[in-house]
């Protein structure tokens, strides 16, 4: 690594280190299991759990009394169907389980794929509407973009390693209030075969920024890709 | 139902697993019983991965210098079950160009990433007729001229460009096409004329991880 590449980078990690010592952010880890399969032809079934578990809070951020805590389990379902090589529309189901509360979430999502010489795109729209008993319902309008690259060759071969980004802008409207939530999530993925991939990274999250002062999430994103 | 479910949250709310660092351990278990399933499982494996200039094979590498392309060219060792492969994989006046040697340096082909437009139209027109009867609809994905022959005659190619030369043309056509209701790509090889001379059906590569 050059000295400039070393400075830039410790501009980039001290700017995070930064951001993590002010007072309104949560930091934990993000387990996921993603299991998908093809039930004939174009249509496929795909179920994901999710699960969140928080290891520390800013001190002006008092959501939890005591921590670490495992704060919530997601199930969700989607059923998908391939209109094209290239684009996939689905939609499904989510429940949550949170802190002793039931949430639900239809969603409905319009993916858009691309192969480049040595890359892999995605970009992916999406709604979701979310309905509890205790909070206002929310409603969400999301724009994703995601890139795959191969950390050797021209495409991600069995038994190799894989950079994987994305980046997603959340509007989000809930009680008559708008937000936006911009989220980074840099992640080092490993395809041990075709049907089995691992991914481990950073998912950054930031929000509240509009009218209020920023909140930013750390999340350490574990997660298995599994298809049969 | 809800008496269940409320039964779980109440459960997880207790937190003593994950307070411990047990949920962590127990992911970590996972995927080493991935890793190790995997490191037994006997599937056929091919990988492409890119090389340092100094492993390649000195014919192969004296060819490319031979040829003066003046580009920045990546090299890579592609592995299968039965074969070992060497390419020169480089852009060159706006085209990408890979040049294909066997695992001692020996050339095997040259392939160029061609527009539809760059086909001559009689040709294209033959093409266009055989494919449409094996697929009713089709899309194209990628065309690529594939070049065969002498060493001499593929490094006059190299050096000289396309139009003239004594080489072997195929076209190697990578289409997608929906058969009996579902989406597949589709890899075709037709010779100069345009008649096709082989059809295979591709692997789609998992897209999960960037859906979901």
């Amino acid at each position: 690594m050059n000295t400039k590449k070393f400075f830039i980078l410790l501009i980039l990690l001290s700017s995070h280190f930064y951001l993590f010592s002010q007072n309104d952010h949560l930091f934990g880890i993000l387990p996921s299991l993603n299991i998908n399969h093809n039930i004939s032809g174009n249509w496929t079934l795909n179920v994901k759990w999710e699960g969140r578990q928080v290891y520390s809070q800013g001190e002006a951020n008092s959501e939890f009394e005591d921590l670490p805590v495992y704060e919530r389990n997601d199930v969700a379902t989607l059923i998908s169907y391939k209109t094209d090589l290239q684009q996939v529309i689905a939609m499904g189901y989510l429940i949550r389980f949170e802190m002793g509360e039931l949430i639900h979430r239809s969603i409905q999502q319009y993916t858009f794929l691309e192969s480049g010489y040595s890359s892999r795109r995605s970009h992916r729209i999406s709604a979701d509407q979310t309905f509890s008993k205790v909070e206002d319902s929310e409603f969400r309008f999301r724009y994703r973009f995601t890139i795959e690259k191969p950390l050797s060759g021209v495409k991600v071969d069995e038994r190799e390693f894989y950079l994987k980004i994305n980046n997603e802008y959340l509007n989000i409207l809930q009680g008559g209030e708008y937000d936006l939530e911009i989220r980074i999530v840099p992640v080092i993925g490993y395809k041990f075969t075709e049907d089995l991939k691992t991914e481990t990274g950073l998912d950054y999250r930031i929000d509240s920024f509009i009218n209020n002062k920023a909140s930013h999430n750390y999340w350490l994103s574990l997660s298995i890709y599994l298809s049969y | 139902m809800t008496k269940w479910m409320k039964m779980i949250t109440k459960n997880l709310k207790s937190r003593s697993l994950y307070r411990n660092g047990k949920f962590l351990k127990l992911l970590i278990f996972i995927l080493f019983l991935h890793l190790t399933y995997n490191s037994y499982s006997q599937e056929k494996l091919e990988r492409e991965y890119k090389i340092d200039e100094s492993e390649v094979p000195e014919k192969a590498s004296n060819f490319i210098k031979e040829s003066e392309v003046d580009s920045r060219i990546n090299w890579y060792r592609e592995e299968s079950e039965d074969d070992i492969s060497i390419e020169a994989k480089f852009k060159n006046k706006g085209k990408f160009y890979s040049v294909e040697f066997s695992e001692s340096g020996e050339i095997q082909d040259i392939e160029i990433i061609v527009r539809k437009k760059e086909i001559p139209e009689e040709v294209w027109k033959i093409l266009d007729e055989h494919i449409t009867e094996k697929f009713a609809k089709y899309g194209i994905i990628k065309i690529q001229t594939q070049f065969t022959g002498e060493a001499t005659w593929l490094l006059k190619l190299l050096k000289e460009g396309i139009t003239d030369h004594d080489c072997i043309l195929k076209y190697e056509i990578i289409i997608k096409s929906q058969v009996e209701k579902e989406w597949s790509k589709y890899e075709i090889l037709a010779d100069e004329e345009g008649e096709i001379l082989q059809v295979k059906k591709i692997v789609i590569r998992n897209t999960d991880n960037l859906e979901y």
